[in-house]
């Protein structure tokens, strides 16, 4: 008897899945409950058990290779001299028959026709196995766009394909490539890197859920550089702007509960009692945003450090998960690049997100006429369904307020450890 | 399309119209059927007619639709223009020797020498005022329809049924002018000034890209109410009115269900051997490839007609059942 083992569906939406790991080596005698390999999706890593006992035989996928959901990776027999299907062993098929997508939770394995008698299995194809439904127009379409049914999910009655579903692939196809000047421009697809993905569907959540509308005030920076001048000096340490206005917003931002919040269903605010400060940090691969836990009660010398760690560690794409999560507000600052100002999208669940701009001089009146001082525009992207427009102008003001007289933020230390 | 002078007339009024108008413009048309005179047929619709065209042109019958049709085929084959009525199309079986294997086949028989300018107007279906059971609600044009040499015309509306009914008058060969009793009372704009409407040529009621439903006679308002219904939920219904049901006005099924490629055929009468499965057939053997979804016939019970209206009403197909089918064929 020999039974197929297929890369899983886990997840509704699961397109292909990385084998991180085989846990059951070619040969092992496998029980049923076993775990066989580990599987990365977009969302977790999950193992993978085996449904039946047998030898763990023609494993053609390596550790860390990302396969198709539904393509056989392993064969298990029950005895460890049956030959196995054709195609199989280490070389790794190139076309996955088209199998039934196994539901999550569902068996992962597939029994194939066990009677000698009949039939050996290199004879048998996987299409003439499965019976496709699909409707005349969309038969035509599929043939007239060269799209192979086979791998056409259907959503008519018996899984027929029918026309929308054509479209579906046609639209997808749209929309990864242009269709007509794919003859004349050059072009190459390239494969989303798993953060690149995480952070395509946050961005699209974000601008399909989430009202947003921008409020912006200009926040003159001449104290806070005198005395982050001071506090430099005092500890023989750069002090980064960064650094000051995570301290700044996390003293704010209690006085404005609604901007260190989550809109959980239509009719509910889910208010944090801690501030966690996220800060978004461009990695080699993508944007990630570490997390400044509990910001308040910590000192300017300690959020210092823990962003020196940050700045360390995004260089070497280490970041743990426990660094990313919880955040309960954002901080994005692009003025390092000459920025002056932009417009940041909201990180989901979140209800708004500060985006910070250059310091750059700005003409101002003074009492012998007009000078210069050093200026930063503070833009702030919050989520119409709980945030007013007064409301985020008051949390600027404040701001403002604060940042425009730092003593007490940057020179006292809070923690006196 | 109404154009200017168009007033609201009911579709009996319509073919009073049609009748009178013919009568006026050609000496050679006369009415006859049974009670047609003083007292204008079954339903009326020949009312006011003997008072201005007198007893030799709308002549009254004895109850022998089997001779008086063959009567109206001889003066029709001897140079008049004779528009039978029938008082219900169930009593054209009594007369189906001089209708099918006589009028159909004159043309043919006497190798073009002879031809019969005869139309048989025919009160059918049910739904109608009043019930009437299982011998005077039937819909029978299927049967005519099968006879080659016969033209059948079933008008939906006033429009077309004044329209259709002058062309069937001037036309040189036997037509079958189907009426629905239930339209007899439903006005619609018709214009004053003379118009015709031409045979096989079907008309599109309501255009639409989701769907194509074909229906015709009392079907075709069904159909529009369900269309409404389905607009709500986001379904555009095009609906096609054959007009006259041979010759078929094939092509614009085509282009339809080319366009939506979904079909739902809708007819009052039974399924079996129906009209509805016949435009199925001809639906597939030309626009397979164009279509979604299995074409959907939805037709009457296979049941004498019952007197009883609470279960008459059961057995014909209702707005709700073409809702369901539309969305059941745009997998909704």
């Amino acid at each position: 008897m020999i039974y197929e083992i297929f890369m899983p569906k886990l997840t509704h939406d699961m397109q292909t899945g990385i084998l991180v790991a085989w846990v059951k080596k070619e040969n092992d005698l496998v029980k049923k409950g076993d775990v066989l390999f580990e599987v990365e999706t977009d969302k977790a890593i999950s193992e993978v058990e085996a449904e039946d006992e047998g030898y763990l035989r023609g494993i053609s996928v390596e550790d860390g290779q990302e396969v198709k959901v539904g393509e056989v990776i392993a064969y298990l027999t029950s005895d460890e001299t049956e030959p196995l299907p054709a195609g199989s062993g280490s070389q790794p098929t190139d076309e996955a028959p088209e199998q039934p997508e196994a539901v999550a939770g569902e068996p992962v394995m597939k029994k194939e026709d066990p009677s000698p008698d009949s039939v050996s299995p290199e004879s048998v194809s996987p299409d003439s196995l499965e019976r496709i439904f699909i409707s005349p127009i969309a038969r035509r379409m599929a043939e007239e766009s060269q799209i192979d049914i086979h791998k056409v999910p259907g959503s008519g009655p018996r899984g027929r394909i029918i026309e929308r579903d054509i479209t579906a692939v046609l639209a997808a196809r749209a929309a990864t490539k242009p269709g007509k000047l794919a003859n004349t421009v050059a072009y190459q697809d390239r494969r989303m890197s798993r953060a690149n993905q995480v952070m395509a569907a946050r961005m699209v959540e974000s601008v399909q859920t989430i009202p947003q509308f921008v409020v912006e005030m200009a926040v003159r920076l001449d104290e806070v550089l005198r005395y982050k001048a001071i506090w430099q000096e005092q500890h023989q340490k750069k002090l980064s702007l960064t650094a000051i206005l995570i301290r700044a917003v996390s003293q704010v931002l209690g006085g404005f509960p609604l901007l260190n919040a989550s809109v959980i269903e239509p009719e509910t605010i889910r208010v944090y009692e801690d501030i966690n400060i996220g800060i978004a940090f461009q990695t080699a691969e993508s944007l990630l945003v570490p997390v400044v836990h509990n910001a308040p009660a910590r000192s300017m010398f300690e959020i210092m450090t823990i962003m020196d760690q940050f700045r360390m560690v995004a260089s070497e794409r280490g970041f743990q998960p426990e660094d990313l999560a919880l955040g309960t507000f954002t901080i994005s600052n692009l003025g390092m690049y000459g920025v002056e100002r932009f417009t940041a999208l909201i990180n989901p669940p979140q209800t708004a997100i500060l985006a910070v701009g250059s310091s750059h001089d700005q003409l101002v009146r003074t009492d012998k006429g007009f000078g210069f001082c050093s200026a930063i525009a503070l833009r702030l992207s919050t989520d119409h369904r709980v945030i007013t427009g007064v409301y985020a102008s008051q949390f600027l003001t404040a701001l403002r307020e604060l940042l425009e007289n730092p003593k007490t933020l940057i020179l006292q230390e809070v923690d006196q450890r | 399309m109404p154009e200017n002078g168009s007033r609201k007339l009911t579709y009996m009024l319509a073919i009073r119209e049609a009748l009178q108008e013919e009568m006026r413009a050609d000496p050679h048309v006369l009415i006859m059927g049974e009670d047609l005179a003083r007292h204008g047929g079954g339903f009326g619709v020949t009312k006011e007619l003997w008072e201005e065209f007198g007893s030799d042109r709308v002549r009254n019958t004895p109850i022998s639709e089997n001779s008086f049709v063959g009567a109206a085929l001889g003066a029709a084959m001897t140079g008049s223009r004779p528009v039978v009525e029938l008082m219900f199309m169930d009593f054209a079986m009594v007369a189906m020797d001089q209708i099918c294997n006589e009028a159909a086949k004159v043309r043919y028989m006497y190798g073009g020498q002879a031809q019969a300018p005869l139309v048989i107007r025919c009160p059918q279906g049910g739904l109608s005022w009043k019930s009437a059971a299982a011998q005077h609600s039937q819909s029978l044009e299927a049967w005519f329809v099968h006879i080659p040499g016969l033209k059948v015309v079933f008008p939906s509306n006033a429009y077309d049924a004044k329209g259709l009914l002058k062309s069937a008058i001037r036309d040189n060969n036997p037509v079958v002018f189907i009426e629905h009793k239930a339209l007899y009372g439903i006005e619609d704009l018709v214009p004053a000034e003379e118009y015709l409407v031409p045979f096989g040529k079907g008309k599109v009621v309501r255009p639409g890209n989701d769907v194509t439903v074909i229906a015709s006679g009392y079907m075709v308002h069904f159909a529009q109410e369900a269309a409404s219904r389905l607009e709500e939920k986001g379904i555009e219904v095009e609906i096609l009115d054959p007009r006259t049901l041979k010759p078929l006005d094939e092509e614009l099924f085509y282009q339809s269900i080319k366009k939506t490629h979904r079909a739902v055929i809708v007819q009052e009468a039974n399924k079996n051997a129906g009209l509805g499965m016949d435009w199925c057939a001809r639906i597939q053997e030309n626009c397979f490839d164009w279509l979604d979804a299995p074409i959907s016939v939805l037709a009457g019970e296979d049941v004498p007609i019952p007197y009883a209206s609470s279960i008459e009403n059961q057995i014909y197909v209702s707005t709700s059942d073409i809702v369901r089918a539309v969305k059941e064929v745009c997998y909704g």
